[in-house]
């Protein structure tokens, strides 16, 4: 049960992290890889606090979600000058030199040793450190996120952006700010991805620049390509597969010298059938 | 300091290698084929084993094992090239995929690629040896070279040399450029298109399990290189000029000469963000590269 | 003064000289013809003018201001819209979605306004938009606002795309060959929505091929060929001049 738990609380901030990546690369068309990078900035960013500092988890973890939006947005700078595969790249770039500053920054990060003892949260004095009540924080959070981005892409201003996915060019001669636009989406999509990261640092109480490589960012993505292009319910539906299938197979008996690897050939292969197949994905509405 | 750029070139030397596959295979088929690099390290850990094989049972020398390992793996290799694009990649455009989905197909291959390579070879590194003292060398203007140095320096020149000579004086390498300018054009005038990409493939592949071999001797060899090593060709590609020959070779150098120069003055930990940083700058002053295609 | 103003522009590509020391006016109300043979830089006439490539020299001036440098969303902004060559509508939305995102007055939409009670119309525009949609029944197109434009047939994309430019209210209308690929009875509905709009006191500069459509629809023509202007004046004199005859047989 308590497993179960444990699997559910991961889904969650997953899902938060894949519905708001999915903002970004499904409903706006922006192809960006460094998503993982804003969830680790986030991860990090609480972390520090709540460990150097004696502020307690909501300021903590707000803080952390607002130096998330600023990395964002002095990123978004150079890395929405670009399209598509250029912008892939860069964002790529992106990702490595954020991972390389989390590495060799020691004085900030401690390097590869990490953030121990990260406090779980204490909420108006309740102490959140039971599983369960945790698992309900990052539900509430997440039905939260849902939200905020369902009324978005339903507004005329998801109108808009959907609009900058299809043509740019087109948009731009009808009098829209694209570049704005493009920014506020990105940044908002960041900021998201950090209160994901947030989430992780309090609830795994330990983290290091292991866990936010390069490949985390292809997992996020590989979330919402197997979800589906633009869907939000296919973002969660994709989050929830890739947390739950590599524990299943673990689960399953394979020896654990095999797991990592057989795990990533079976992410390799999906994302390979899916643009062989379904290039938007299982519920998607867009294709890439 | 004359260390530090004579390090460079040598590095910098096996980049231009594979760098000039990549772009190769780029202007054939024009997205990026980011598989390339793990397909390379294949190939080395194809030459690696032969040579093992050959030195430890056969009784062969190093060197005849290196090369001999070298020779079969290049033409495995170059065979795998050829069946990735023709049951991978060909059935995905026929398809009407678009570039955005090619790379992320391409990433797909190079994470099944790089796994399987660990699970086959295991994640320890390996390193080829061409003889029983590894580091000899010489002085040459206050810095050190070592023998295996040498030969990588004689070998990246001589091999960029001859391919070059081989892409402008032959009917096949005429028929490569075609493809790569225009291949709509190219198989109006009666140029096998299909064919030429088998070539290309074959080709760049080849090139590929040089390089990687190169590294094997150089450094060393480890499943996660593939994944590092095409990150490093994108890198150099931008520097040069997506699809240029010319831009390969220069872009490889840079980068090499750059990361060398990063690591002297930085420590050798920035590397790689000395790398990234370099693509964040040509992406945004010069996108294009240094030399148009 | 005249609402448009090319003033001597120049743009070269690679060496290719694709506009050559351009001049020419639009006065309010005309509708000017832009002729001449392929390459001889009508389109990028088009994209000099909402600057979506930058000019060597010269400059452009819209309703007496300067736009020469500013950036494409500004110029449009300023009451200037611009069709492409095989203009479709955006694919991957509904005819309605198209048709909102060309009102003018929805340029400027805030994240705030998805919490308020934004409308994507306000009470001006909802009159505006009633016209639009009587068009829409006009052009057969009523049944069809939630349908994927993607879905719809290339005659009614470009006629989708005509109802996009009238709804946008801009001043200037820059048409790019917008009778190409159509079937007559469409031609004619495009025709009558150019005259519509011009009776409504819109300006509009058209590049077309089809002689017949522009002898009928322009007051004025200009010639273009190799990026320079050769001719400027009405169809019947302008085509009878020796060096438009020479350029269009091929000297």
């Amino acid at each position: 049960m308590d497993f179960i738990v444990q699997l559910a609380i991961y889904s969650a901030i997953a899902s938060i992290a894949a519905v708001s990546l999915n903002y970004v690369v499904g409903f706006t068309g922006i192809m960006s890889i460094s998503h993982a990078s804003f969830y680790g900035i986030g991860a990090y960013g609480t972390a520090l606090l709540l460990t150097k500092t004696g502020l307690s988890f909501v300021p903590a973890l707000l803080l952390g979600v607002l130096i998330t939006g600023l990395v964002a947005a002095f990123a978004s700078v150079p890395i929405l000058r670009l399209r598509e595969d250029s912008l892939m790249l860069v964002s790529v770039g992106f990702a490595l030199i954020i991972h390389s500053l989390m590495l060799n920054w020691q004085s900030l990060t401690n390097g590869p040793r990490g953030v121990k003892s990260i406090p779980r949260p204490e909420i108006f004095g309740i102490s959140l450190t039971d599983k369960n009540f945790y698992l309900v924080l990052c539900l509430v959070l997440l039905v939260l996120t849902i939200i905020i981005f369902y009324k978005i892409t339903k507004s005329p201003y998801g109108t808009v952006i959907k609009g900058i996915r299809e043509n740019e060019e087109v948009m731009k001669n009808y009098g829209y700010n694209v570049s704005k636009y493009k920014h506020s989406v990105f940044v908002l999509g960041a900021i998201f991805a950090g209160l994901a990261g947030g989430l992780f640092a309090s609830y795994i109480q330990y983290i290091s620049p292991e866990s936010f490589i390069l490949l985390p960012s292809v997992f996020m993505l590989i979330m919402v390509i197997l979800g589906g292009m633009g869907s939000i319910g296919g973002s969660i539906i994709g989050a929830i597969l890739i947390t739950v299938i590599p524990e299943l197979m673990r689960f399953a008996g394979l020896p654990s010298s095999f797991a990592a690897e057989s795990n990533q050939i079976v992410y390799g292969i999906i994302l390979f059938a899916l643009m062989y197949w379904r290039p938007q994905g299982l519920f998607g509405k867009y294709k890439i | 300091m004359f260390q530090v750029l004579v390090n460079g070139i040598i590095v910098g030397g096996i980049y231009a290698l594979i760098t000039i596959g990549f772009n190769l295979i780029y202007s054939a088929v024009r997205f990026y084929h980011l598989a390339y690099g793990a397909v390379g390290i294949l190939g080395a850990y194809l030459t690696y084993q032969i040579q093992k094989f050959i030195f430890e049972t056969q009784g062969g020398g190093l060197i005849t094992g290196f090369l001999l390992g070298l020779l079969i793996s290049s033409i495995v290799t170059g065979m795998l090239g050829i069946l990735i694009w023709k049951f991978l990649y060909r059935p995905l455009r026929k398809n009407g995929a678009s570039n955005v989905s090619m790379i992320v197909a391409s990433f797909g291959l190079l994470i099944i690629l790089q796994n399987l390579i660990g699970l086959i070879f295991g994640q320890s590194a390996k390193t080829i040896r061409l003889s029983e003292v590894t580091t000899q060398g010489y002085e040459f203007l206050s810095a050190s070279i070592t023998k295996n140095q040498i030969l990588i320096l004689i070998v990246t020149l001589v091999s960029v040399f001859v391919f070059e000579l081989f892409l402008h004086r032959t009917k096949i390498g005429t028929a490569i450029r075609a493809v790569g300018q225009n291949s709509q054009l190219a198989a109006v005038v009666g140029v096998k298109t299909e064919k030429v990409i088998y070539i290309t493939f074959f080709i760049a592949s080849f090139l590929s399990v040089l390089a990687s071999s190169l590294i094997a001797l150089e450094i060393s060899l480890k499943p996660t290189y593939g994944l590092m090593l095409i990150l490093k060709v994108i890198v150099a590609s931008i520097i040069g000029g997506i699809g240029s020959m010319r831009g390969a070779l220069v872009g490889g150098l840079m980068l090499g000469v750059a990361e060398n120069f990063g690591a002297y003055y930085f420590g050798s930990q920035w590397q790689d963000t000395v790398a990234f940083g370099l693509l964040v700058i040509f992406l945004l002053v010069r996108p294009q590269g240094l030399f148009k295609k | 003064m005249s609402l448009l103003q090319i003033k001597n522009i120049s743009k070269s590509f690679d060496g290719l000289k694709a506009l050559h020391n351009l001049s020419f006016n639009v006065n309010d109300g005309e509708i000017v013809g832009v002729i001449g043979p392929n390459g001889a830089g009508k389109s990028t006439l088009f994209n000099a003018i909402m600057n979506h490539i930058n000019k060597d020299s010269g400059d452009i001036y819209f309703d007496g201001i300067n736009i020469t440098k500013k950036p494409t969303h500004p110029i449009a902004g300023m009451g200037i819209v611009r069709t492409f060559q095989d203009s479709q509508p955006l694919p991957q939305i509904s005819v309605q979605e198209n048709l909102d995102l060309a009102f003018k007055y929805q340029t400027d939409i805030s994240l705030v306004s998805v919490f308020g009670r934004h409308k994507f119309l306000q009470e001006e525009q909802q009159v505006h938009f009633t016209k639009i949609k009587e068009l829409l029944h006009e052009v057969g197109l009523g049944s069809k606002l939630n349908v994927q434009a993607q879905d719809l047939s290339y005659g009614q994309g470009k006629l989708l795309e005509m109802l996009k430019v009238i709804a946008s209210d801009a001043r200037l209308i820059l048409l790019d060959e917008p009778f190409s690929g159509l079937f007559p009875e469409m031609i004619k509905l495009v025709t009558k929505l150019i005259y519509d709009l011009s009776a409504s006191g819109k300006t509009i500069l058209l590049v077309e091929h089809n002689m017949q459509l522009i002898e009928e629809i322009c007051d004025r023509v200009i010639v273009m060929d190799a990026g320079q202007k050769i001719a400027d004046g009405d169809f019947k004199t302008v085509t009878k001049q020796q060096n438009v005859i020479d350029s269009y047989l091929g000297k």
